[in-house]
């Protein structure tokens, strides 16, 4: 028994001692390096973490930290991220809302930027960290903030009589200037309620800019066919740091 | 002497024109009354109560034929002699429409042969739904569909159950009698899955859509449920939300004053009663209006609110449609708002000025994550403010050029809003802004033409380390909408329109250039962005078919880097036709290319080309009110260039429905409906492929009930 044991005992050591060698992340990077947030107002920010190591397998992130260039913490994501490695990198990507008041915060601690900061492990960790300037907000980063659905009426609920003209309304806030790419669609009559088939009728690109909310009207909707639909604008671009909100109507029969 | 119609005519003010039917009662008295003294009686209807629907009886003594003809009859100042008819000595008052509830006034008059009125009855007729309410009425709209599927094919799993259920109901109620009344409203949904219901597993199979409950007494008005209050404003627009307000009002002066508490996070469904039992979710305030000129005119309006609000002012509960920043703030904001015209209406001049006090993380942020908040985990509130002013002119009111009125009109805006300005009630209200706008109008003919032309800077005059932007933006707007000649053909018909319909064009322009004016961090002075869209809309619309063709060129530019360079180019038609009696036909088209260039490094991706397509087809075939089909097919295609993106979507849809007993009155009605669907999905992507290609047949058996009570 002592003979066929030892060798497995020093097989094991060995790797125990191995492991930390063999896998460790190597260098975080975000990019872009630096974007803007804005003062006094909810930015969303969509970012790639590129993570090195030098073993295959996955990293993971537990959270994010804002802080201080002088280290002061201003907040916390306590969004978990993991990604697999390819190629001795892992590309994570992540939307973060950075909150009016973390920015709040960093401008009263004397600060002109906030640091987003994560640290990446798949054994051994390393952490990167992205620079966001306090700006305007018509110069922040492209960024969807809020978005508010609703028809006629204002609510997100609606019920229709059979062959009537409806519409839904997208009310979206924003920061920066760039472009949205969405498309309205439709699930329905009868849908499966914990996989809806969305089906798209109807596309939209705008640039927008300036005045930091913009309303969108929907095509129309079906209405011929009585039962239970759902309507969405699924956002395409720039990237949503929360799922698209989801509107319900029924068409009743006349 | 003249007919009674002459004379009818001569005193009433609302004649529908007709015979004297007053004349024609049955009538044939052997002792006439005398002429000067008698006096017509209304006759009690049965249980003392006057229904919408019942007859209104007159009891009149034996009279001469020629004064019968003189007689007309009054209700509510319009001449309703048309809808009387005789029975026996009785005159009745039938009329082709409900009367509504409350209090009516009826007169009987006899026009005089000396051209003097003699009125010889006057009542006032009060219509009740009971003796215990002048009105009580409930309504509602309900279906009930049961569904069944029939076949299916290649569902992924976990495939859904094969019955299902879900159903919808809006009840609308009233009550009222004396000075008051009171009215409800509500809508109601229903799945046998409740994930389908907007609060998911949280809610029950049958839960609560929106609700309004009203009260009015006199000058008391009272709301629960979901609803809006005051005008709108710098601190609180867009702000539906589930609550309670009780307002006061004058109907001499036309002053309000308005008490209110919104739930600051909207909610849906059977949960949290009124919305106002969270304090730390909650938005209380007060306003008031009035008008110091008088109740009557619009030449001065003034308006003032208060509110402060507690709670995540920027999203809502599961289920109401809306998600933003989850933080709960805190913040108070008051507003004074005064509106105006001079010279006749032709000058216009509103401004409102505005105070905030916010605070961005309402009770603090546990940073050091000890589960309390300590002293320097909570922000101070922030102070700031904001005005508004807009003056509008239009310089007549009733110009004529060639004919045809010609409009004008002429503005200039202010607005300046503090960095920090922010109200719990204004979740979409921007901030930080300098803004000087003028505009014009002009509507002459067929024509309308908008020019706006706006500079705008960021309001961080006070925050030296933070860069400053300035924005100047341009619209245009001009629309070619003749109208059809209206002038009927001498044989009585409207003349045919031209070949190309009733035409409405319209072109736009958009040009925005935004340039950094001061650095700051991350900020250096320059050119920013550039946008610029044109867009270019024709619609013609004949009796029974139309068509809508657009087309949409943008231009983005980036020059710091921060985006791609993009180009858009997107196009769009659609149409709709109404064939026969019984077919209906709409294609629609969609199609957009995107060039994006420039894209700055650590993007992932290089120059590229982005297309999509979304095209359909609805067919619609009415066979008659009870038997009815549709048929709806919809494709969906996105490509990028560099393969990045490559998703097709193809779906079709179809519907046979038959009623089998429709819905009256009290009356349930049944309808049996076969639905179809089939739905094909390929994506490829450098992550990964997928597809889907499935269908199914539904049976459904649809209840609608709509009854009245």
């Amino acid at each position: 028994m002592r003979r066929v044991m030892r060798p497995s005992g020093i097989v094991l050591l060995a790797a125990l001692w191995a492991a930390p060698a063999s896998a460790a992340v190597t260098g975080v990077t975000a990019s872009p390096a630096a974007e803007r947030v804005a003062v006094a107002r909810t930015t969303t920010v969509a970012l790639r973490w590129n993570v090195a190591t030098d073993a295959p397998g996955t990293v993971t992130s537990a959270a994010g930290e804002f802080r201080t260039p002088g280290g002061t913490l201003l907040g916390t994501v306590n969004q978990p991220l993991s990604q697999s490695v390819t190629g001795g990198v892992a590309v994570v990507p992540e939307t973060v809302r950075v909150p009016a008041d973390v920015v709040e915060r960093a401008r009263r601690e004397g600060s002109d930027r906030v640091l987003y900061r994560r640290s990446f492990t798949d054994g051994v960790a390393a952490s990167g960290e992205i620079v966001l300037h306090i700006a305007p907000t018509g110069a922040a980063a492209f960024g969807v903030s809020r978005v508010a659905l609703a028809f006629d009426d204002g609510e997100a609920v609606r019920i229709a009589a059979r062959g009537e003209k409806l519409r839904a309304q997208a009310e979206l806030s924003y920061t920066g200037a760039g472009r949205l790419r969405a498309v309205w669609e439709v699930a329905g009559p009868n849908p499966d309620a914990e996989r809806p088939v969305w089906r798209p009728i109807g596309e939209m690109a705008h640039t927008l800019s300036g005045p930091e909310a913009a309303r969108f009207a929907s095509p129309a909707l079906p209405t011929e066919t009585a039962g239970f639909y759902l309507v969405r604008l699924r956002i395409a671009e720039p990237e949503l740091p929360f799922e698209t909100p989801v509107a319900r109507y029924a068409v009743r029969q006349k | 002497m003249p007919s009674c119609k002459t004379v009818r005519k001569r005193f009433v003010a609302h004649i529908a024109g007709g015979a004297c039917l007053l004349a024609a009662i049955a009538v044939a008295p052997r002792a006439h009354a005398q002429a000067a003294d008698w006096k017509p009686e209304l006759v009690a209807p049965p249980g003392n109560v006057y229904g919408p629907n019942d007859p209104i009886r007159l009891r009149l003594p034996p009279l001469p034929v020629e004064v019968l003809r003189t007689l007309a009859l009054e209700l509510d100042d319009f001449d309703v002699t048309d809808f009387v008819s005789s029975d026996g000595r009785m005159a009745v008052l039938t009329l082709p429409q409900p009367l509504g509830y409350g209090e009516h006034q009826l007169r009987l008059i006899e026009n005089a042969p000396d051209g003097s009125i003699i009125e010889r009855g006057a009542w006032t007729v009060s219509v009740r739904k009971s003796a215990a309410f002048r009105e009580a009425e409930l309504q509602a709209a309900a279906t009930l569909n049961a569904v069944y599927r029939i076949a299916d094919d290649d569902l992924p799993s976990p495939v859904p159950k094969r019955e299902q259920w879900n159903g919808a109901a809006q009840l609308h109620g009233a009550v009222a009698d004396g000075n008051w009344r009171f009215t409800g409203q509500a809508d109601l949904l229903a799945a046998g899955e409740r994930t389908l219901l907007p609060r998911g597993e949280q809610g029950g199979h049958i839960d609560l859509g929106s609700f309004l409950l009203g009260y009015e007494n006199g000058p008391v008005v009272a709301r629960a449920g979901h609803h809006s209050v005051g005008p709108d404003s710098l601190i609180m627009s867009g702000f539906g939300r589930r609550g309670v307000s009780v307002g006061l009002q004058s109907a001499r002066t036309g002053a309000t004053a308005t008490a209110f508490s919104l739930r600051t996070a909207d909610v849906i469904g059977f949960q949290e009663g009124l919305g106002i039992g969270d304090s730390d979710n909650r938005t209380d305030g007060v306003t008031f209006t009035f008008r110091p000129l008088g109740g009557a005119t619009d030449a001065l309006y003034v308006s003032a609110t208060y509110l402060k609000g507690e709670g995540p002012s920027q999203s809502g509960d599961i289920g109401t449609g809306i998600v933003g920043d989850t933080t709960v703030t805190e913040g108070r904001a008051a507003s004074v708002i005064a509106d105006g015209t001079l010279l006749e209406r032709r000058l216009r001049l509103r401004g409102e000025y505005a105070v905030s006090r916010f605070d961005f993380d309402g009770a603090g942020r546990d940073l050091d994550g000890d589960n309390a908040i300590d002293g320097t985990e909570n922000l101070a509130p922030e102070r700031d403010d904001a005005y508004h002013a807009l003056v509008t002119f239009t310089p007549w009111h009733d110009k004529l050029v060639g004919g045809r009125p010609l409009l004008w009109n002429l503005g200039v805006e202010s607005k300046r809003i503090g960095t920090f300005f922010r109200s719990p009630a204004n979740p979409i209200g921007v901030s930080d802004r300098e803004l000087v706008r003028g505009f014009t109008g002009v509507n002459w003919s067929a024509f309308d033409a908008q020019l706006s032309i706006a500079r705008e800077r960021d309001n961080v005059n006070d925050l030296p380390s933070i860069g400053q932007t300035e924005t100047a933006q341009s619209v245009l707007s001009v629309t070619y909408a003749p109208q059809p000649a209206y002038e009927p053909l001498p044989d009585g018909s409207l003349p045919p329109l031209p070949w190309y319909g009733q035409p409405l064009l319209n072109l736009s322009l958009i040009d925005v250039d935004q340039d950094v004016v001061r650095a700051g961090s991350g900020l250096m002075p320059g050119a920013l962005n550039k946008v610029r869209t044109l867009a270019l809309t024709a619609s013609f619309t004949y009796p029974t078919w139309s068509w809508t063709l657009g087309h949409t060129i943008g231009k983005s530019e980036n020059f710091i880097g921060q985006a791609p360079d993009t180009r858009t180019d997107a196009s769009q038609l659609s149409a709709s036709f109404r064939i026969g009696e019984r077919w209906t036909l709409g294609p629609t088209l969609q199609w957009s290319r995107t060039d994006e260039s420039d894209v700055p490094a650590g993007f992932g991706f290089g120059p590229r080309r982005l297309e999509t397509l979304t095209a359909g087809l609805n067919v619609g075939y009415f066979h008659s009110d009870r038997l009815s089909a549709t048929l709806g097919y919809n494709l969906h295609r996105s490509d990028a260039s560099d393969g990045s993106q490559d998703m097709r979507t193809s779906d079709l849809i179809a519907n046979v429905a038959w009623t089998v007993v429709p819905a009256r009155e009290m009356r349930p009605g049944l309808t049996l409906a076969l639905d179809g669907q089939w739905h094909d999905f390929d994506e490829r992507a450098p992550a990964g492929s997928s597809s889907q290609n499935h269908h199914q047949v539904f049976l459904r058996a649809t209840v609608s009930w709509l009854p009245t009570w």
